[in-house]
């Protein structure tokens, strides 16, 4: 027998057996007819049964959505049989907040079948790749006489979470152009010139005189400080590469759960990745930690190199404090064996220098730009100073004039504050680390501090650049 | 949040209502009540001074006073509205009705014992059939009682698990529809079967009366004893 009984019913029955055996003891013709009361309950109780099937289905199997964006959650509830309450509930994994409707529903099932279409709304406060679970339901006893009835659906739905993209517009004021490579197209400085323009500027020696733009010219002649002859610039073939290196030490564990110094590197890695992609460079990216590289996205162009990054980076979590000491066990960015133990005599902060020896083979000859996105504090300092002499190794020109390494320094005691007391404590160890930063600059970096509570990362890339 | 179930609320109102309104004609039709009430009158005219005595002495002060103390109590249970509780609205309008339901047991176990307290202090001026009437509204009205709590009792849990409100009213209507409609069924049934068993006795007494003694006292206790056992299975089973 599937229903199984419950106190209940026990009652009614004991209550019968009661009746009629007092109105047999005493003779008591309504004793013993009133006893069928309860019998008759039971019986007529027990006659009906409670759904034993529920049909449950979702509408998608995957969603993508971006952070602290709604996402409507639909399913479909048939009940073929049955007479009872029935419960469907769709577990929602933590970091999720529901917005509209409800995620567990209550149906009062009668005669006839049923069939509703349920949905309701969910924001999710963090990035990553959730899983929600078969919807499980519960089929009740109409008058709660028997077992409930348990069950799930067969359908799970996979929720990618990434966080939206910044939108970094292209800098067209000759006021916010600086020296730092911030291409504003994909075209290598050397090669052939095409004939998509890129801008016009002052000549310089060895400019071929057909190149000058003589209206230009005139038109900028009446100043005495424009007084070089204008000439045309032309987009010149070839791709450049970036490489975008992202910390994710326990370092970068600083600030709430939700919302830590990691959460805005993500951000800002994605941001970036998009911008030089949109640009047609050759983007590639390093996540590092402690076991050194983890995961490597080798250089490539398009909307397919930006879909693998940003998968990447949706699945990635920062370390924990225990995991700081070196340990063997699955650092996937460690080759061979040997150099594991090789790492392991090294300083625990020697992660970046291996991270970069992974990516070397593409990173000698590209002469690529190199993004570390991390968060500078004596205790990772000299690590980030022997990365970034390692990249410049493989990567500087001995005439280039400008670094080709930029740092973002993600501020996470600002990110961590919680109150104006702990801001301005945030701002006096930033004042603290500020020789730590001296020493990232002579390894031969561009560092940019963010705020990111109070800088938006695009306008820090434009004003912190310009202040470089 | 408070759950809105005051349809539930007011069925046990009416319920709890009926009862105790059955209970008590019933109660105030027995010869047992007529001697309480005098006694009552009696003791409470003694406490008095004379002149209050002779003021108060037409006045039903002891029907009133039961009448008082026994509705008081059956609302004070019904706001109190747990399952205990309404299981003394019931064990107290049974109170009332029972030396009526008493009067028409054919075995007066007290007067074959020889006390000379028995049943016929007991007798009522109801008749059967209007004994049998408020008996079946009164356990009727109890198994509702036991559904209604029952029902208000699952929706707070489905509430506390973030039910919504609207859903909670759509099960709190059909639950209890079909719990008013089933005991309601009930009581008709067993009317009906207590109307037809004059008949069902006449069709039935030949043979009975041709089966041996024995062998029909061993029918009836295996009738009774096989879904005792059924359901005592089920149950054990659905605790494991």
């Amino acid at each position: 027998m599937t229903s199984l009984l419950s106190r209940a019913s026990l009652k009614f029955f004991s209550a019968f057996l009661t009746m009629l055996l007092a109105g047999v003891f005493l003779g008591n013709s309504i004793l013993i007819y009133v006893s069928l009361i309860p019998l008759f309950v039971i019986v007529f109780t027990l006659v009906l049964d409670q759904p034993s099937r529920v049909i449950v289905r979702r509408a998608e199997k995957e969603l993508e959505l971006y952070l602290d964006e709604d996402a409507t959650i639909s399913l479909q509830v048939e009940i073929p049989s049955g007479v009872g309450l029935v419960t469907v509930a769709d577990t929602l994994p933590t970091h999720f907040k529901l917005v509209e409707g409800n995620n567990f529903r209550v149906l009062w099932k009668g005669f006839k079948e049923k069939t509703v279409n349920t949905s309701y709304k969910v924001k999710c406060t963090k990035r990553g790749v959730y899983q929600l679970s078969p919807i499980s339901w519960e089929a009740m006893h109409p008058l709660l006489l028997k077992q409930t009835k348990m069950g799930s659906g067969e359908e799970a739905l996979k929720l990618i979470v990434r966080h939206r993209p910044l939108a970094i517009k292209k800098v067209r004021s000759t006021k916010a152009l600086s020296k730092v490579p911030l291409p504003l197209g994909s075209s290598a400085k050397m090669g052939v010139a095409t004939t998509d323009f890129r801008e016009i500027r002052d000549y310089v020696f060895g400019d071929p005189y057909r190149s000058i733009n003589w209206k230009a010219t005139a038109r900028h002649a009446c100043s005495y400080k424009a007084w070089l002859p204008k000439v045309n610039e032309f987009e010149r073939e070839g791709k450049k590469v970036v490489w975008i290196f992202l910390d994710k030490s326990a370092n970068m564990a600083l600030g709430p759960a939700i919302r830590n110094s990691f959460e805005y590197a993500v951000e800002a890695a994605t941001a970036l990745a998009r911008f030089y992609l949109e640009r047609d460079c050759r983007v590639g990216l390093c996540v590092y930690g402690s076991a050194g590289a983890e995961v490597v996205v080798f250089p490539d162009v398009g909307g397919r190199q930006y879909y693998k990054i940003s998968r990447e980076l949706t699945g990635i979590e920062v370390e924990r404090r225990q995991r700081c000491g070196m340990t063997c066990e699955g650092p996937e960015g460690l080759e061979t064996r040997a150099e594991a133990k090789e790492l392991e005599k090294e300083t625990p902060s020697a992660y970046l220098r291996s991270a970069v020896r992974r990516c070397r083979g593409h990173l000698m000859g590209a002469n690529p730009l190199s993004i570390i996105i991390t968060s500078i504090s004596p205790r990772n300092v000299e690590a980030l100073a022997e990365g970034v002499k390692e990249i410049r190794k493989y990567t500087v020109h001995e005439r280039a004039k400008t670094p080709q390494v930029m740092v973002i320094h993600l501020m996470g005691y600002h990110v961590a504050a919680r109150s104006d007391d702990e801001e301005i404590a945030a701002d006096l160890v930033e004042l603290r680390n500020w020789y730590v930063i001296k020493k990232v600059r002579q390894a031969g970096a561009i560092v940019i501090p963010w705020n990111p509570l109070r800088h938006s990362f695009a306008r820090l890339l434009l004003t912190g650049l310009r202040a470089s | 949040m408070r759950l809105k179930y005051q349809h539930i609320r007011l069925i046990e109102l009416l319920v709890v209502l009926l009862m105790a309104s059955l209970s008590l004609y019933s109660f105030s039709k027995n010869r047992l009540y007529e001697s309480i009430a005098s006694s009552l009158q009696q003791l409470l005219l003694a406490l008095l001074w004379t002149e209050a005595r002779q003021q108060l002495a037409a006045l039903p002060i002891a029907p009133m006073i039961i009448i008082i103390t026994m509705t008081s109590s059956l609302l004070y249970f019904y706001v109190k509205g747990w399952e205990k509780h309404m299981d003394r609205v019931y064990a107290m309008s049974w109170l009332m009705h029972l030396p009526s339901i008493l009067w028409y047991s054919n075995l007066d176990w007290l007067r074959v014992l020889g006390s000379p307290l028995n049943f016929q202090v007991l007798e009522t001026q109801l008749s059967f059939v209007e004994t049998l009437i408020i008996s079946a509204f009164l356990v009727g009205g109890r198994a509702l009682l036991f559904f209604t709590s029952q029902i208000r009792e699952t929706l707070v849990m489905l509430q506390e698990r973030g039910a919504g409100d609207d859903d909670l009213g759509a099960a709190a209507s059909g639950m209890t529809t079909l719990a008013l409609l089933l005991v309601a069924l009930s009581i008709v049934a067993t009317l009906a079967m207590s109307y037809l068993m004059p008949m069902i006795k006449a069709l039935l007494s030949p043979i009975i009366a041709l089966t041996p003694y024995p062998h029909v006292v061993i029918g009836i206790a295996c009738l009774i004893a096989i879904p005792v056992f059924v359901i005592m299975y089920l149950y054990s089973k659905a605790r494991d």
